[in-house]
């Protein structure tokens, strides 16, 4: 950085840039890249000093809705740098609405502070100011009681010698606001500048007609030193402006934007923590519920443990299946051979019920002697019988008939026979007891293990702790997710290196400047105490601008600010601090306040009890002394002001009349 | 079974004469001569009786027949008996179905009764078609009488032949029968083979109707 002569340091943009890239440790390219991006531009250079004055105000209309109907007109030409009265006798003349069309033709901004029954009665307006050697025009046609800007027709034009230029042709609105706005940028050289505003959280520009507002003091409660905009630290960057610092605009730019991504970055890092916050609750929530399930699942079966069982009954049923189908078989064979014996023996049993049957039949039959041939049925001589000898038959004559008693012998064999064909049965029986026994034993065991199954199956599926599992491996898997999820990003990333390269450029921009808005605001506040104290504000001892860019002003060996004085002390300071803005401004060679000041009601009530004779005296003096510096005031006349405003820079009403 | 052995003559001639004893009427005519006084008319029936003393259960369920038919506690009481017993098993003398159902010839049982004056076989002609009944009279009675004093497990004849009039009485053979050839396990064994036992069906019906009973 060097230093130009006077103390007014000078360093190029290229090292400006370089500086800047060096403290966000970021490359030049970004920091190229992000101040594209954010429209921060970089000014170092000091603006040459440009004036601004009122030439002349018209206005033709039609009044309606009053006692007093009719066509209206105002004209006031030839206006130029000095003091300007507009005086009537009274209040409620019509002042404050011809300073207020005024005020609309400068900022572009119609009807503006113009009353709504003015506006309707108005039907041409025109308003001449210069700039520097330029005159400008704003010439107004609209149809009186209209009360639309839409259907009003406005005309910007612009004059050198005899050679016209319209600048805009249009509708009022938007786009008449924007081409005064436009207009004053490039013929005052005040760029629209940077603002953070915390209510929307934003950087935001201030146009051409928030800048002008400072020119016009019309407002008497105003408690600003500068512009009636308290926010957006409105008045500091004015002041700064007006003072024409270089790399003012650039670091207003960087610095609003710069507070701009921190607003964003903190709602992102409380956005975050509020997530965390929910994470937290609801991890929380399921590390509740994921102990009460495992406590639950402690008193009721272990799974695993079911699981286990599960699998030795299932080897268990497998070998119990395989014993039932081994012993079926065996089964079968034992009852069969049972019943096979059974049956012989049952059918021994009738063989000898037969025989001892046919025995006895035989001995009762035998008794009996045939008393005819069974052939021949003849009958048989009773002597037969004697004449044969007992060994042989008497009818047929065999030899040595089976005794009577030969069937005893087989009777006897065949219950020899039969009892141990029982004890072959019993044994029989008892093996096929056996067999089914353990058939049986076979099929119970497996519809016992069976049954274990089941109810273990059911266990592990359809009961509570099945459930109680499955939830507990669903809260399981989502604690889990929860703990991986990195805290939630918080744009950090994307806007880090904007903040950085900004807040960079604010700080970079801020030192160019900073030491020669010191000595300035020094000077300005020199100047201000002076100035004050010429025009009446009573035991001043110091003036200072704090780094806020607040006024503190020591009166009475009291501390106090601005916006603590009497509003006829701070209308007297305002002047003041308009007066040495440009008063610096001429005396150092730059700066931007264009030298115009709009003055309402300065003699009211409130006023008019100090030495306001005094007071125009010296505002006068000091403007007579500040080249190119233009005050209009509006007031009630008072003969103060005949001896200080010449005849011809007043426009003034006696009695009841009106300025229109 | 067909491992039936032939040849308990006397115990079939007995049998047989229980049932034409049993199963006589009074002659009009008696020959007072040769001491018959009661006739047992119709060999066919005399076959179709045997057939019931020879299968107990075949008679259980005719007893059951006629006891869903009366009532009578008492012929359920035989039927108990006849399966308390086992007599379907231990009774049963097995016949063999041949053309006109179960046949055995009863020429030899007839003889021994009648060479020794018991019975007295005779052909009698009933509307131009033969007959074979048979005569019997006091000495056929009497030897009964005493055989069944003598050897009292032959009394098992006289009561089962006494069950089987009690359901079928003055029934001509063909009646009786017929009536067998109901049983579908009689009518559908085949020529040549032993008649089965229906002893399950008929156990299972009797416990029905006994259960029913009490």
């Amino acid at each position: 950085m060097n230093d130009l002569p006077g103390g007014i340091p000078s360093v190029s943009i290229t090292a400006w840039r370089q500086a800047v890239a060096t403290r966000a440790n970021a490359d030049v390219a970004t920091v190229e890249r992000v101040l594209r991006a954010y429209s921060v531009e970089a000014a170092p250079v000091l603006p040459r000093p440009r004036t601004l004055c009122i030439r002349s105000i018209s206005f033709l209309g039609q009044k309606s809705g009053t006692q007093s109907k009719g066509a209206i007109a105002f004209e006031w030409n030839d206006l130029g740098s000095g003091v300007w009265a507009l005086l009537s006798d009274r209040n409620l003349r019509g002042k404050s609405s011809v300073l207020a069309i005024m005020r609309a033709a400068v900022q572009g901004r119609f009807p503006g502070e113009i009353k709504p029954d003015v506006w309707l009665w108005l039907s041409t307006v025109n308003v001449e100011f210069q700039i520097d050697q330029t005159r400008y025009r704003v010439s107004v046609l609209k149809n009186s009681g209209e009360k639309s800007i839409e259907k009003s027709i406005v005309r910007l034009s612009r004059f050198q010698g005899d050679l016209s230029v319209d600048l805009y042709s249009g509708s009022l609105g938007d786009d008449f606001e924007q081409h005064v706005s436009s207009l004053f940028a490039t013929e005052l050289g005040i760029q629209p500048f940077f603002a953070y505003n915390s209510r929307i959280g934003a950087a935001h520009p201030h146009e051409w007609a928030a800048i002008a507002s400072a020119l016009f003091l019309i407002h008497p409660d105003q408690k600003m030193i500068f512009g009636d905009n308290v926010v957006d630290a409105l008045p500091l960057r004015l002041l700064q402006m007006f003072m024409g610092l270089p790399w003012v605009s650039t670091h207003t730019a960087a610095q609003a934007n710069a507070k701009a991504i921190e607003a964003k970055l903190e709602q992102a890092r409380s956005d975050g923590r509020r997530s965390l916050n929910q994470r937290k609750v609801r991890l929380d929530q399921l590390k509740e519920r994921e102990g009460q399930i495992e406590d639950g699942l402690q008193h009721l079966p272990d799974r695993v443990e079911l699981r286990r069982m599960m699998a030795e009954k299932d080897a268990e049923l497998l070998s119990v299946q395989e014993e039932v189908l081994a012993a079926l078989p065996v089964s079968e064979a034992a009852a069969n051979a049972s019943r096979e014996a059974e049956r012989a023996t049952l059918e021994r049993r009738r063989e000898l019920l037969q025989l001892e049957h046919d025995v006895a039949a035989g001995y009762v039959f035998r008794k009996l002697r045939p008393v005819c041939c069974p052939a021949c049925e003849a009958d048989i001589d009773g002597a037969r019988f004697k004449s044969r000898p007992q060994s042989t038959c008497t009818l047929c004559g065999t030899e040595a008939p089976p005794p009577e008693d030969s069937g005893e012998e087989e009777i006897s064999e065949i219950r020899r026979d039969i009892k141990e064909a029982e004890r072959t049965v019993e044994d029989l029986r008892r093996q096929a007891k056996r067999a089914r026994d353990n058939y049986h034993s076979a099929i119970e065991r497996r519809t016992r293990v069976s049954e274990e199954i089941r109810s273990i199956a059911q266990a592990l599926s359809g009961d509570e702790g099945g459930i109680l599992e499955k939830e507990l491996i669903g809260i399981k898997a989502r604690i889990e997710e929860l703990e991986l999820v990195p805290e939630p990003e918080r744009e950090k990333i994307e806007y880090e290196v904007d903040l950085r390269v900004l807040a960079a450029a604010a700080v970079e921009s801020k030192e160019v400047f900073d030491e020669l808005q010191r000595s300035v605001l020094v000077k300005v506040a020199a100047k201000m105490l002076e100035y004050s104290s010429a025009f009446g504000v009573q035991n001043l001892e110091s003036m200072e601008f704090d780094q806020g860019g607040k006024l503190k002003i020591k009166q009475g060996s009291a501390q106090t600010f601005f916006g603590s004085l009497a509003p006829g002390e701070r209308l007297r300071v305002r002047i003041a601090a308009a007066l040495a803005v440009v008063g610096v401004s001429r005396e150092t060679g730059y700066g931007r306040h264009p030298g115009l000041l709009v003055l309402d009601a300065p003699g009211a009530q409130e006023v008019v009890q100090y030495d306001l004779e005094k007071m125009l005296a010296a505002v006068s003096d000091t403007v007579a002394s500040t080249d190119g510096f233009q005050i209009i005031i509006g007031a009630v006349a008072r003969p103060e002001f005949l001896d200080v405003v010449p005849a011809e820079c007043r426009k003034q009403v006696t009695g009841d009349s009106y300025l229109f | 079974m067909p491992g039936d052995k032939s040849g308990y003559h006397f115990r079939d001639a007995l049998r047989l004469l229980f049932i034409l004893t049993q199963g006589s009427a009074s002659m009009v005519a008696p020959d007072t001569a040769r001491g018959f006084d009661h006739v047992f008319e119709g060999e066919k029936r005399a076959m179709a009786l045997d057939f019931l003393i020879r299968y107990p259960d075949y008679l259980a369920n005719d007893l059951l027949e006629l006891y869903e038919l009366e009532g009578d506690p008492q012929l359920l009481d035989a039927v108990g008996t006849i399966f308390r017993d086992g007599e379907p098993d231990l009774r049963v003398i097995y016949m063999v179905r041949w053309s006109f159902g179960a046949f055995e010839p009863l020429e030899t049982a007839v003889a021994i009764l009648e060479a020794r004056g018991l019975v007295r076989a005779v052909k009698v002609n009933i509307g131009g078609q033969d007959r074979h009944d048979f005569l019997v009279g006091p000495g056929a009675r009497e030897f009964l009488e005493r055989a069944v004093r003598e050897q009292p497990q032959l009394a098992w004849y006289e009561k089962q032949v006494a069950l089987a009039l009690r359901v079928w009485g003055k029934s001509s053979g063909s009646a009786v029968k017929g009536a067998q050839y109901e049983h579908p396990e009689y009518r559908n064994t085949p020529r040549g083979s032993v008649i089965p036992s229906i002893k399950d069906r008929v156990l299972e019906r009797f416990e029905r109707l006994e259960g029913a009973a009490r």
